[in-house]
């Protein structure tokens, strides 16, 4: 391309921008994926998603739960794959399928741990505030539904342990109202359940989370909110 | 199949105070969770990570500020006038405020 037509290229180029940024911001969308791409440029910035500072009361051990508890859904995803592909008669009768066994016990075991103490230092510091009840909301709905995964997960052991625990556990579900629907005996129905639905629900409900977090930023402490009210307010919100 | 009749059947020893009755493993799991909130909120953090924002010049943080975290909460008194330690959040990195 020449000098000469590179130039002539650029000036159309900024004569149009002009209208086409207009077409952008001000024009109303019109179509679904208009509404869509107009939601998604003001809803979710770039640089609110993948922000590469943090507050300075971040700075302490309580704030750190949260991505540890992903740190670990990560591992148990992980270790959880290996188990699926090989099976039980491998991962109860094998050394190393012995180690993937207990690496996923274990990550639950941390997940859980990570979780309650990111549950508990959030409730602490009524971390609903600030216009962050869709992000309490939603960890709460992460939790109740990794419970159900976790007993589920439990009942496919398929050794004695995972007998007794679904067990004692249908009747629970049946005294419920919910065992003509979800009935821990049949390991069908918890595997597919244990291993698709609920991880499914659990990931979507994560990432709806994270991005909530990353939204509204993180709770500040309580003795702070004077800061973050008068900010509000003097942003007319 | 013999090897699943190998698994051993460890019923556990459990705990048993009133009404609640708990196995021992869980009730080292409880314990080790209660540590970890407490550990949370009185270990100090790690000083000088990347990408925490100063409170007091807006700049990435430097070994002249202060400290940060619940710990600088409990360390910095509140003034006077019963106004809480709040500078810390001035400049929380977030946006939209629906």
């Amino acid at each position: 391309m020449s000098a000469h037509a590179g130039a002539a290229n650029e000036g159309a180029r900024s004569a149009a921008a002009p209208l086409v940024a207009a077409d952008r911001t001000d024009a109303a969308p019109t179509s679904l994926i208009g509404r869509l791409r107009h939601r998604l440029e003001h809803d979710l910035p770039y640089d609110q998603l993948l922000p590469e500072t943090q507050p300075s009361y971040v700075a302490s051990w309580i704030y750190v739960f949260g991505v540890l508890t992903l740190a670990a859904l990560a591992m148990i995803i992980a270790s959880g794959v290996v188990l699926a592909f090989e099976g039980p008669s491998w991962y109860h009768t094998s050394g190393v399928g012995h180690w993937f066994n207990s690496l996923h016990f274990w990550s639950v075991q941390l997940f859980f741990m990570f979780m309650l103490v990111h549950l508990v230092g959030k409730f602490s510091m009524a971390a609903w505030r600030g216009h962050r009840a869709r992000t309490w909301i939603t960890g709460m709905i992460a939790f109740l539904v990794s419970i159900i995964a976790g007993l589920t997960g439990y009942v496919v052991q398929t050794n004695f342990d995972s007998q007794w625990i679904s067990f004692e556990a249908k009747d629970g579900l049946n005294a419920a109202g919910v065992g003509a629907w979800f009935n821990v005996a049949n390991l069908g129905q918890a595997l597919l359940v244990h291993v698709f639905l609920l991880p499914a629900i659990i990931l979507v409900i994560v990432a709806i989370h994270v991005v909530l977090v990353r939204l509204r930023g993180v709770v500040p402490p309580i003795d702070a909110a004077r800061v973050e009210q008068a900010r509000d307010a003097e942003e007319g919100r | 199949m013999h090897v699943f009749a190998s698994i051993p059947v460890d019923p556990s020893t459990y705990v048993s105070w009133g009404w609640l009755s708990i196995s021992v493993p869980n009730l080292i799991m409880v314990g080790i969770t209660v540590a970890l909130f407490v550990l949370a909120l009185v270990l100090p953090f790690p000083a000088g990570r990347g990408g925490i924002v100063s409170p007091t010049s807006g700049g990435p943080r430097t070994d002249a500020d202060p400290p940060t975290g619940d710990h600088a909460a409990a360390a910095e008194p509140p003034p006077g006038d019963g106004t809480p330690a709040v500078t810390r959040t001035s400049d929380e990195p977030t946006g939209d405020r629906r």
